[in-house]
């Protein structure tokens, strides 16, 4: 049900909603299956002028909803293909390892090969990415739409961007409304070659309309919400590798299969690209090196 | 095909062989209900001299060869009076049976069958037929008879759960059964999800259910072929059925057009919850549609003694439309042309040309600046020549061929957005399945029969289109491409075929005992991908490729046969494994719509399925219905899932008992009740959560799949039935029908997943479908 996620998810939900009159969800507590912890690595970094930091915590038992314990006193190093060394520091001890860049310093270009190495105690990990090419924000537009099914009458806005020739490009589109970034799981937004996913087969175009729309602010209901003028939005695209678009889309499938109903899909991990060279736990979490480029306008 | 050709030889001279001995004489014709002509399907004739008999066969002739000589015949068939007939047999003859009713207007009758003790004597096993009259007398949900969930009160059948579209035949997935419409293939059967079946029961003449020693002429799926046979319509008189229940209103119209040669049925049903919710919708949705409707139509025509022709068709369709904004439609329609010939009195032939259709559209937009339609389809066409040649009581041979040429539709989507038009559509893919058959039935001596047979079955997918060539990679993650190749229309890409030998064989130790014993060899070709845990509409089907083989299973089964007090009670023990190959499964993450390269997220697996079935009948009086019991596990194994373990299946629940049991109070007042209790099935949980730039996100550690089991199911219906007051005069029948669906509120799970919930929260929720009681009445009347 990744297609068309929107379209197929909210057809679907509406259906299950406008039948099973009579079905109800009950939540109840279940013992936990216990798992050894595992080491959590969040290290999604970009080349923007900006701190980069790599956060490493302890994963937790799933119905613990205590803050993750983070993990201090490792070593992180990210090292880039012509030799250049980042060191990553935990200076508030608190998991959150942060590399400030000089005036008009970034980790790189587009097209630069990184490699980072994490050292927790003797146990050693490691991970190979390479930041892909982003296309630039052309514009976000505005219109204003008339009540319409599931939509109430108001602004609304629409980026465009056009995926460059050569398929194999993968990107995420992060949303912001006001400076607030629109985090709900349901809006997470990514993108392959203009599409959906490799199996859609397009390339070279404008990104496809359900993509460019889901800027807007969607409620609780995830039905889009109108801007009012003078609000800012700015878009920023993330090229992503392949692995972080797998992890991408399964983590999006997974968070949102709690309102599939019956149409649930079996359980998926993600799947890191980071290994534990020391043969322990396999960690959780993904390396990605991502190149950006946004837009932001206000709303008239 | 050098091998069948071998084998088709034998089978021939071996059953010819013991049929030349001396020089017979026939006796040939139809057995049908004298009230509106209908052909009785499995009635029986009996040679009391001989001891010997035969039955009719689906289109309800029989032949019977003896020697010259002089017989006493008994024409019978549960719920008819036996009629008794005394002939000279010294040249071939023909001899039509009309059957009456029985007086009694208590129908007691069960599960119909072609002999008190059919049960124990015939060399069928894994089957069930249920006739329409007990489907009908069942409690419902929402007061609506429903053929495909009252077979899942039988052994060894099952369901993921209400609502859930299809059902589960002994560790099979649903895509795995043959669900047959006067022979067309029905690629959905469900209405709203998994609520109703497309069956219109008003239609429907006999279901017949084989789990196991599938006989050589049905092939194409692995795990059951569902034969639904609609009757031809009332050959007397002017007849009309209907009803009046909470979801739906039927009617149908019977009439002869032509006084015992032709007649007709023409039978609809359609939802009216969009109807009655009008009132309450707001204005936003406002205009919007949610019904279902089916429509079934079939004609006959009796040409001459030799020559008999059939036209079924049916069309049905689920629409929801949320104004003129968004619409979600889908349905089947099929086709069928029959021709009944009779070569000779022993030689009966049947042609069969079927078309089948399984589409589904959506649309979002009115504009034709804004707008998104997407729509899929499976559609085939087949020919299908069938021939019975009746050699000897206890010697047939069934042969003929089967073609089908298929055309697949992924999907069919075009998006338009300020006049841009973005085209997602895949290109069709074609294949053609042909097979070729031969079986005998044939009984050696006084206590052993057996019908054995042999399936050859060719899968041929063509061009035009791409064929691609994916690269290896770990299993259980994306395959990407490496090469491909374009073919031309008709150009054969992969071509697959398999032998399928069949076996089903009785051994009687007396009239009221017996064991049998089957196996089968079952190849499909083509496959529903449904990764969800109940299937959705929108779900494709595909075709075996380059890269998707065929589905195998081999089934061997094993059974105990019992009647006792003069075939009131009947008992029945089986056991079964069936083993699967090259079944389809699908790496985590999936994309199954609107994927060109669908292939290269597939994985194959193989799976099991043992077990044990039970039922226990009680089949005539005032107090009549059945116990089933099932024990049984279904498991997978997939490299690239579960850590490459096996598994079990989604739908593998341990225990299984229905109870289904009528009661008759009076003539006018009849009870029933069903009771099931099934084990939980598993699922999976996760163990650990994570998080990644700011989101929660489920792990499980062991990388395990169907870690957990729901808690178990249990659920009481019950129903009564009030018949008007009978009137000798008047036409007009009519009765009403109180029931209620899960009588004591339990709220079973459907599932139990886990979510982040608000807040962020990580949670277990459970599922039910079905939270309350469900009370309803419905009206039903006959003219």
């Amino acid at each position: 049900m990744n297609h068309f996620n929107k379209i197929s998810r909210s057809i679907l939900g509406l259906l299950a909603l406008g039948v099973m009159i009579t079905s109800c969800e009950d939540v109840i507590v279940l013992d936990p299956i216990e798992s050894d912890t595992q080491l959590v690595i969040d290290a999604w970094i970009d080349n923007r002028n900006t701190t980069q930091t790599i956060s490493l915590s302890q994963s937790r038992q799933y119905f613990d909803n205590t803050t993750p314990e983070p993990v201090t006193n490792a070593n992180v190093t990210l090292t880039k293909n012509d030799g250049t060394i980042f060191i990553f520091n935990d200076n508030n001890q608190n998991g959150k390892y942060e590399w400030e860049p000089s005036t008009n310093e970034t980790l790189g270009i587009s097209g630069d090969h990184f490699s980072l190495e994490i050292d927790i105690n003797g146990d050693l990990l490691t991970a190979e990415t390479t930041m892909n090419r982003v296309p630039p924000v052309d514009s976000i537009t505005q219109e204003f739409r008339d009540d319409e099914i599931f939509l109430d009458d108001g602004i609304y806005l629409e980026f465009f961007a056009r995926d460059p020739q050569g398929t194999g490009d993968a990107y995420w589109i992060k949303a912001f409304k006001n400076g607030e970034f629109l985090n709900r799981a349901s809006q997470l937004n990514i993108v392959f070659d203009a599409g959906f996913d490799s199996g859609s087969q397009l390339d070279g175009i404008i990104f496809i309309p359900p993509i460019r729309e889901f800027i807007n602010e969607l409620d609780n209901d995830d039905i889009d919400t109108p801007w009012n003028p003078g609000e800012t939005s700015k878009v920023e695209i993330h090229s992503l590798s392949i692995n972080a678009f797998n992890f991408l889309e399964i983590a999006r499938d997974q968070i949102n299969n709690g309102s599939n109903g019956i149409f649930s899909l079996p359980l998926a991990n993600t799947r890191t690209n980071i290994t534990n060279e020391s043969g322990g736990l396999k960690p959780l979490g993904l390396f990605n090196v991502a190149a950006v480029s946004s837009l932001e306008i206000q709303v008239e | 095909m050098k091998l069948f050709l071998y084998s088709l030889l034998i089978i021939l001279s071996f059953s010819f062989y013991s049929s030349y001995a001396q020089e017979n004489i026939t006796i040939s014709g139809y057995i049908s209900d004298g009230s509106n002509g209908e052909t009785l399907i499995g009635s029986n004739v009996y040679v009391v001299e001989l001891q010997k008999g035969a039955s009719t066969n689906e289109y309800g002739f029989y032949s019977l060869s003896l020697p010259q000589g002089r017989y006493t015949l008994q024409y019978s068939y549960l719920g008819f009076i036996t009629q008794e007939i005394i002939v000279e047999l010294f040249q071939n003859q023909k001899k039509d049976i009309e059957l009456a009713t029985e007086a009694s207007e208590l129908t007691e009758i069960v599960i119909s069958s072609e002999a008190p003790n059919a049960n124990v004597s015939t060399n069928e096993m894994s089957v069930n037929k249920l006739d329409i009259g007990t489907i009908q007398k069942m409690p419902t949900l929402l007061g609506e008879v429903e053929i495909l969930r009252s077979i899942q009160l039988l052994p060894g059948v099952s369901s993921v759960g209400e609502g859930a579209s299809g059902f589960n035949v002994r560790g099979g997935s649903i895509d795995q059964n043959l669900v047959l419409l006067d022979e067309a293939p029905v690629y959905n059967s469900s209405h709203l999800f998994g609520f109703f079946s497309v069956f219109n029961p008003d239609a429907v003449k006999d279901v017949k259910l084989y789990k196991g020693g599938i006989p050589a002429r049905y092939g194409g799926r692995l795990s059951s072929i569902l034969d639904v046979r609609m009757k031809e319509g009332n050959k007397k008189n002017l007849a009309l059925n209907g009803g009046i229940g909470a979801i739906f209103s039927r009617l149908s119209v019977e009439a002869p057009i032509v006084k015992d040669k032709a007649s007709f049925i023409i039978a609809g049903r359609r939802s009216y919850i969009d109807v009655l919710a009008q009132p309450f919708l707001n204005e936003d949705v406002e205009g919007s549609v949610l019904n279902f409707y089916d429509l079934t139509l079939k004609t006959n025509f009796d040409i001459d003694e030799k020559n008999t022709l059939f036209l079924s068709a049916y069309t049905g369709r689920d629409n929801f439309g949320f104004g003129d904004d968004a619409g979600f439609n889908w349905g089947n329609a099929t086709t069928t042309l029959r021709w009944n010939h009779l070569f000779s009195d022993k030689l009966f032939s049947n042609f069969t040309v079927y078309y089948s259709d399984y589409d589904y559209q959506i649309n979002f937009g009115s504009e034709s600046t804004n707008k998104f339609d997407w729509d899929a389809s499976i559609k085939n066409y087949s020919f299908e020549p069938e021939f019975t040649l009746f050699l000897t009581p206890g010697n047939i041979v069934r042969f003929g061929a089967h073609g089908i040429i298929y055309e697949f539709e992924p999907a069919n989507a075009v998006g338009v957005s300020e006049g841009e038009v973005t085209d997602l559509t895949l290109p069709k893919k074609f294949a053609i399945e042909s097979s070729l058959f031969i079986e005998n039935e044939i009984d050696i001596g006084e206590k052993l029969s057996l019908n054995y047979g042999l399936r050859f079955s060719m899968f041929n997918y063509t061009g035009e289109g791409t064929a691609y060539e994916y690269a290896e990679s770990t299993p259980g993650l994306r395959r990407p491409v490496v090469s491909s190749q374009e073919y031309d229309q008709w150009e054969s890409i992969k071509t697959y075929n398999n032998l399928e030998p069949r076996l089903s064989l009785k051994y009687q130790l007396n009239d009221k005992q017996s064991f049998k014993l089957s196996y089968n060899k079952m190849s499909q070709y083509i496959h529903l991908i449904s990764n969800t845990t109940a299937a959705t509409p929108v779900d494709i089907w595909t075709p075996s490729t380059n890269n998707i083989k065929p589905q195998i299973a081999n089934q061997v089964a094993l059974g105990y046969f019992q009647n006792f007090k003069d075939d009131i009670y009947e008992l029945s023990a089986e056991v079964y494994y069936k083993k699967m190959d090259q079944l389809v499964d699908y790496i985590d993450g999936a994309d199954l719509l609107i994927n060109e390269l669908l292939e290269g997220d597939l994985l194959e697996g193989q799976g099991r399925a043992y077990g044990l079935e039970l039922m226990f009948k009680k089949t005539e009086g005032k107090f009549n219905g059945w116990v089933s019991y099932t024990l049984a596990r279904t498991e997978r194994q997939v490299n690239g899932v579960n850590n490459n373990e096996w598994y079990a299946s989604r739908f593998d629940q341990l225990h299984n008992l229905s109870l289904t049991a009528f009661y008759d109070v009076s003539k006018r007042i009849s009870l029933s009740a069903n009771f099931a209790l099934i084990s939980g099935t598993p699922t999976t949980f996760p163990t650990t959560r994570f998080e990644q730039q700011g989101y929660i996100i489920p792990d499980n550690a062991f990388d395990s799949r169907n870690n957990v089991r729901i808690p178990s199911y249990h659920r009481l219906d019950v129903s009564a039935t009030l018949q008007g007051k009978k009137n000798e005069q008047r036409r007009w029948q009519s009765e009403w029908v109180f029931s209620i669906y899960n009588l004591y509120s339990k709220r079973n799970p459907f599932s139990i997943f886990t979510r982040l919930g608000e807040n962020g929260v990580t949670e277990a929720v459970k599922l039910s479908v079905v939270g309350n009681f469900i009370p309803s009445v419905s009206y039903n009347f006959k003219f």
